[in-house]
C-alpha cells in the first residue's frame, strides 16, 4: 500500500509522530530535497505508474504548489541541489523498469 | 584472485592522500596535510555549500568517519570487525543519517521496517524498538538537526519473529 503520511523523528527525543499535513498524493520511491523553508518532491510511484511530477510544498505557507513536470517518468533516482541552487536528477528507473 | 582492499588502501593506491605519512584511521587526515589538488578533492563542494569555510577538519573527519563505518558493514573482508552485524540481515536500507558525533541511524526498509543504530564508541549495532518506521521506499529529509522527515512509501512490510 502506498503512502502519503508525513512523519517527524526526533533523534533528541527519539519519538515517531505523524504531522498534520500528507502528500498531495500517495507516493513511493520518489526524490526529495528541502530548500529556503520549502520542500520538493519529484517523480515516483503512485501506486499504479510511474509518475513524473514535480511539485513543493511551502512550509509557512502548508501549501503544496505543482511546478513543470519532468521531461521522464522516472522513480528511484537522486534529487540533489547544486551549489547554483539548482534541482538535479540523477539515475534512477523509468516506467519500464 | 583479486584481493579485497581496504577503503585506506584504496584511497592510498587511487593517489589521494600523501604517502609520506601513515595513519590507523581515516578520521585523523587533516586537510592541511594534503596539497592544493588532493585537498580540492577530498573537500569536493561542501565548503561552499554548506558555509563552513573554517571546519574543513571537521568535515573530512565526519566523511571519512562514515566511509568507514559503511566499508566495515560491507566489506566482507571486513566483517569481523563486527562483533554484532545488523546488517547482515538488511537486503534494503532507505536512509542513513549521522545524527551525532557518536552514532548512526539506518531507517526502515526491508526485511522490517526497523531502525538500527550503530555506537562508534562500542562498534556495536543496535535495534531501536522506539523507532519503527514500518516502510520501505519512502523518502526521507534531515531538514534540521536531529530533526529528520519521513515522506511517503510503501507500508506492506513483512514483521520478522
Amino acid at each position: 500500500m502506498i503512502s502519503d503520511l508525513i512523519e517527524l523523528l526526533n533523534t533528541e527525543e527519539n519519538s515517531l509522530k505523524k504531522l498534520d499535513f500528507k502528500l498531495k498524493t500517495p507516493r513511493s520511491n520518489f526524490g526529495s530535497v528541502y530548500i529556503n523553508s520549502k520542500l520538493y518532491i519529484a517523480g515516483g510511484f503512485n501506486g499504479k505508474e510511474v509518475v513524473n511530477n514535480f511539485e513543493y510544498f511551502d512550509k509557512k505557507l502548508k501549501t503544496w504548489n505543482d511546478l513543470a513536470k519532468m521531461p521522464y517518468k522516472k522513480k528511484d533516482f537522486c534529487l540533489v541541489i547544486g551549489l547554483n541552487k539548482n534541482i538535479y536528477v540523477l539515475g534512477g528507473l523509468d516506467e519500464k523498469e | 584472485m583479486q584481493q579485497n582492499k581496504q577503503p585506506n588502501q584504496q584511497i592510498i593506491e587511487n593517489n589521494i592522500l600523501p604517502l609520506n605519512q601513515t595513519y590507523n584511521n581515516l578520521s585523523e587526515i587533516k586537510i592541511s596535510d594534503l596539497d592544493s589538488s588532493q585537498a580540492s578533492y577530498l573537500k569536493l563542494d561542501l565548503e561552499t555549500d554548506f558555509s563552513v569555510k573554517n571546519k574543513n577538519t571537521k568535515i573530512l573527519t565526519e566523511i571519512c568517519t562514515l566511509e568507514t563505518c559503511i566499508n566495515i558493514g560491507f566489506d566482507s573482508s571486513n566483517s569481523k570487525l563486527i562483533e554484532n552485524s545488523m546488517l547482515n540481515n538488511t537486503v534494503n536500507m532507505n536512509s542513513l543519517y549521522k545524527v551525532s558525533n557518536t552514532f548512526i541511524l539506518i531507517l526502515g526498509g526491508k526485511p522490517d521496517g526497523s531502525t538500527r543504530r550503530y555506537d562508534f564508541d562500542n562498534k556495536k549495532w543496535s535495534e531501536n524498538k522506539n523507532i519503527l518506521i514500518n516502510k520501505y521506499d519512502f523518502a526521507s529529509i534531515m531538514y534540521k538537526e536531529k530533526k529528520i522527515l519521513i515522506l511517503g512509501g510503501k507500508t506492506s512490510v513483512i514483521i520478522l519473529f
